[in-house]
């Protein structure tokens, strides 16, 4: 005789009150498109995650910031969000609505989402930057994660990394050596070791390469960052979080989140007086999620300052 | 002491890395604990975990997905009651219940064994292994029913003739509803005994037909379904065929109930030439069918609901309770059940209204190539919902989100549903749809409902009722019945 599952039964939101999306990124708008239908595959305190048949999204109320993954709305409904979602609910783009479990959220008046533009900059903004970011970051950073990796000295080496230095070590050396006339190869066994490393939802290491392509993309070394992705890609299924694997997917196309890009953009443009308020907000991107990307990403950045890049910017993307 | 580790995993479970740290500081401060650790199981991670010694054989075998809560103690038991005490401060975090599994057999044999009577196997594994399992029962002498899809076409066929040659009974694939001697297996309502047999290649037509003659006061002698393809050309109706053959020779079946969407043209002779071979009366309903020439001892059916009549030899009740006025708008349908979904199709076709649906009955439109103004009858037992989660049947989830989102759209007069109750559905299917219409707003489109089940079903059909009644949803004694309630109550 079958077996009959028990079925809770929460209380449903009042459907009046949906929620309605104020800001979606460039990711999400492909994940959420019309007819798309999955289900919900992690719920948090604000925000949760749905994984359609179009790719993943993240959606919360608009305090969780932009980002290339998220949906941010208005009208958020109030109380424990599991009240109203629950993981393995369905979700599906219905009639210019996506509906999760109890909520349905309006999307059609979604402002879509891009990273801010940086403005001017060169070596010597670049260098203005860094040093404010090196003062921002010993005030700031937490030791938990990757961030104070980045630290001025490099002295400081995080828990984390006690026997996993050789995949940064690797990394620097390919930063190092890209303008060479023939770059050297990827050794992607050992970078691999960083891929999944931390405990968390999107794992340090995972954070810290996301940072570090993002950061590619903006100083115009799409070339390396495609080759370096095109290398890590096949890993990260199996070694890594399948959410974290959507997000280092979406920074392999120059994608991070708001507060990421905010932060490099006055980094790189010397903008001194923004870079500690820049920082502070790398803060709300999960518990040491926007420090680790920081750091990969200033990687590329130092790699610049001495001049390891400078062959770059001949072909720089500037848009 | 020797210190001992212990790991438990939980499988696809996310928390954020603040819950993590949380939990882990927690855990940690545990007595007896030495070490404890919560992390996603990366391999990154389960390396961390081994040069922490605190990774045993459990934590090494989990995936990136997967959670790893990891103590180290100082002594067996200490570990055990750590672990224990750890997974309970997991469970207070959402998604970690898991309900424990009774005992049951894990072969066919060891089934036998424990139950050495019995004459028949319901096969309900993925369709790719259905075959071997469907064919080590027939070679232990049973009848089989296979409720699996996905099972070849091939396979099909090959079975069904070596159940033939067996002289055994093939029912299925895809056979989601039988009712053998009384016993009501997979998805089913229980009906009484009585004279009248059903052969079936649909699940809830049978339902409905089985339900509208239970609560005629009548009852069956037994309900065989066939499955979805037994009717299509490749083959050749070989259950329906045996089926015939069994309710034909039966003494304690006295008119047969033939239902199944339009079969394949050569299907269709080699089966009325059968029936016509019949002493016995028969009832054809082939929903969407185009006229037939039958055999003097058959009628036809456009519906299920006329079939029953039919077999019945009286009509079903009307709707008398008090209507409200029509709304303008479309008629939506949101559907359980797939040959409830094509019924309905079929009485709003009938009716003069274009009808688009994602499982399309001749003269309705394919629901992507539909205009968007057309009523929308959706089969949410179709395979793209219900690929990698329940059917609508047992877990309404799926419906209720489109009904969400239906209750706001102001371009929909009637939402039209199907309640199916039984054995195997949702234990309380009216409350799901009442939870959701507790929030709807006051100007909603109009609910029509029929309820397929009976009073001795698991969900009792009056409760369904008056729980559905109290929620203001309209309802009719037969989908076909709620089907017209709705063409009256939709202008447009």
């Amino acid at each position: 005789m079958m077996r009959l599952p028990s079925y809770a039964m929460p209380t449903p939101a009042p459907l009046g009150r949906q929620a309605v999306a104020a800001g979606i990124g460039p990711i999400a708008i492909r994940a959420l498109r019309p007819g798309a239908r999955g289900s919900v595959r992690a719920v948090f305190e604000r925000c949760f995650y749905v994984e359609l048949e179009s790719g993943w999204a993240c959606i919360g109320p608009e305090d969780l910031g932009a980002g290339p993954l998220n949906l941010v709305c208005a009208r958020w409904p109030a109380g424990p969000l599991r009240a109203h979602v629950c993981c393995g609910e369905v979700a599906e783009i219905d009639a210019g609505m996506l509906l999760a479990g109890h909520l349905a959220i309006a999307l059609g008046e979604a402002a879509p989402w891009l990273p801010e533009r940086v403005g001017h900059w060169d070596k010597a903004s670049l260098g203005r930057g860094l040093a404010a970011t090196d003062v921002a970051l010993r005030a700031l950073a937490p030791r938990d994660g990757l961030a104070l990796l980045s630290g001025e000295d490099g002295s400081f080496r995080p828990a984390l990394l006690s026997s996993r230095e050789d995949p940064l070590a690797h990394l620097e050396q390919l930063l190092a050596e890209q303008r060479a006339v023939e770059p050297p190869p990827i050794d992607v066994a050992r970078i691999a070791p960083l891929l999944g490393l931390g405990p968390g939802l999107t794992p340090s290491g995972d954070d810290y390469l996301g940072g570090l392509l993002v950061a590619l993309s903006l100083v115009g070394r799409s070339v390396v960052r495609d080759r370096l992705w095109q290398a890590l890609h096949p890993l990260t299924i199996g070694r890594t979080t399948a959410i974290s694997r959507a997000h280092l997917a979406a920074a392999a196309e120059g994608l991070g989140s708001a507060a990421l890009h905010h932060a490099l953009g006055a980094i790189l443009s010397g903008a001194t007086e923004k870079i500690a308020t820049a920082c502070a907000g790398l803060a709300k991107v999960g518990h040491t999620s926007g420090w680790d990307a920081l750091a990969g990403a200033l990687s590329v950045l130092r790699a610049h300052t001495c001049g390891h890049l400078e062959f770059a910017l001949l072909g720089r993307d500037w848009g | 002491m020797r210190a001992n580790v212990r790991n438990a995993v939980r499988r696809g479970l996310y928390l954020d890395s603040v819950a993590l740290m949380r939990l882990s500081r927690e855990i940690a401060a545990l007595s007896g604990v030495e070490d404890a650790a919560l992390m996603m199981a990366t391999p990154a991670n389960r390396a961390i975990l081994a040069e922490a010694g605190l990774l045993d054989s459990d934590g090494q075998s989990a995936g990136a997905n997967d959670l790893i809560l990891a103590v180290r103690a100082q002594g067996a038991e200490a570990a055990d009651a750590a672990l224990a005490a750890a997974s309970l401060l997991l469970e207070r975090q959402p998604s970690t219940g898991n309900a424990a599994v009774p005992h049951s057999p894990r072969s066919l044999r060891s089934a036998l064994g424990a139950q050495p009577g019995a004459n028949l196997a319901l096969i309900s594994v993925p369709g790719d292994y259905a075959a071997a399992e469907a064919r080590k029962a027939l070679g232990c002498g049973l009848d089989v029913m296979i409720f699996s899809d996905n099972v070849p076409l091939a396979e099909e066929v090959a079975l069904k003739r070596e159940g033939k040659a067996l002289g055994r009974l093939v029912l299925g694939p895809d056979c989601g509803t039988a009712i053998i001697g009384g016993t009501p297996l997979a998805f089913a309502n229980r009906v009484p005994r009585g004279d009248i047999g059903l052969i079936g290649a649909s699940g809830t037509g049978l339902q409905e037909v089985s339900c509208l003659i239970a609560a005629a006061g009548r009852g069956i002698s037994h309900a065989i379904g066939v499955g979805s393809r037994d009717l299509g050309r490749e083959v050749g109706a070989l259950s329906t065929l045996a089926a015939i053959d069994l309710l034909d020779a039966d003494p304690a079946t006295a008119r047969i109930v033939l239902i199944s969407k339009p079969p394949h043209p050569e299907v269709v002779a080699t089966v009325l030439a059968r029936v016509g071979q019949s002493r016995k009366r028969f009832t054809m309903c082939f929903l969407g069918a185009v006229a037939m020439h039958l055999p003097r001892n058959a009628s036809a059916a456009a519906t299920l609901s006329a079939a029953a009549e039919d077999v019945l030899g009286a009509a079903i009740a009307p709707v008398t309770s008090p209507m409200p006025a029509a709304r303008d708008g479309l008629i939506l349908g949101l559907y359980a059940g797939g040959s409830l979904a094509a019924e309905a199709q079929l009485v709003l076709i009938a009716a003069g209204r274009p009808v688009a649906s994602n499982a399309a009955v001749p003269g309705a439109s394919a629901l992507e190539a539909a205009a968007p103004r057309v009523d929308r009858i959706i089969d949410l037992g179709a395979d793209e919902f219900t690929r990698g989660r329940p059917h609508p049947m047992i877990d309404p989830a799926v419906r209720s989100t489109k009904l969400r989102g239906a209750l706001l759209d102001r371009g929909v007069a009637v939402i039209l549903l199907d309640i199916v109750l039984g054995l195997g559905a949702h234990p309380d299917p009216a409350r799901e749809v009442a939870a959701v219409l507790a929030g709807a707003p006051p100007d909603r489109p109009h609910l029509v409902a029929s309820v397929t089940g009976t009073e001795a079903d698991p969900q009792v059909r009056s409760r369904q009722i008056a729980t559905l009644n109290a929620a203001g949803v309209l309802l009719a004694p037969s989908n076909a019945r709620a089907a017209a309630l709705a063409v009256d109550l939709a202008r447009g």
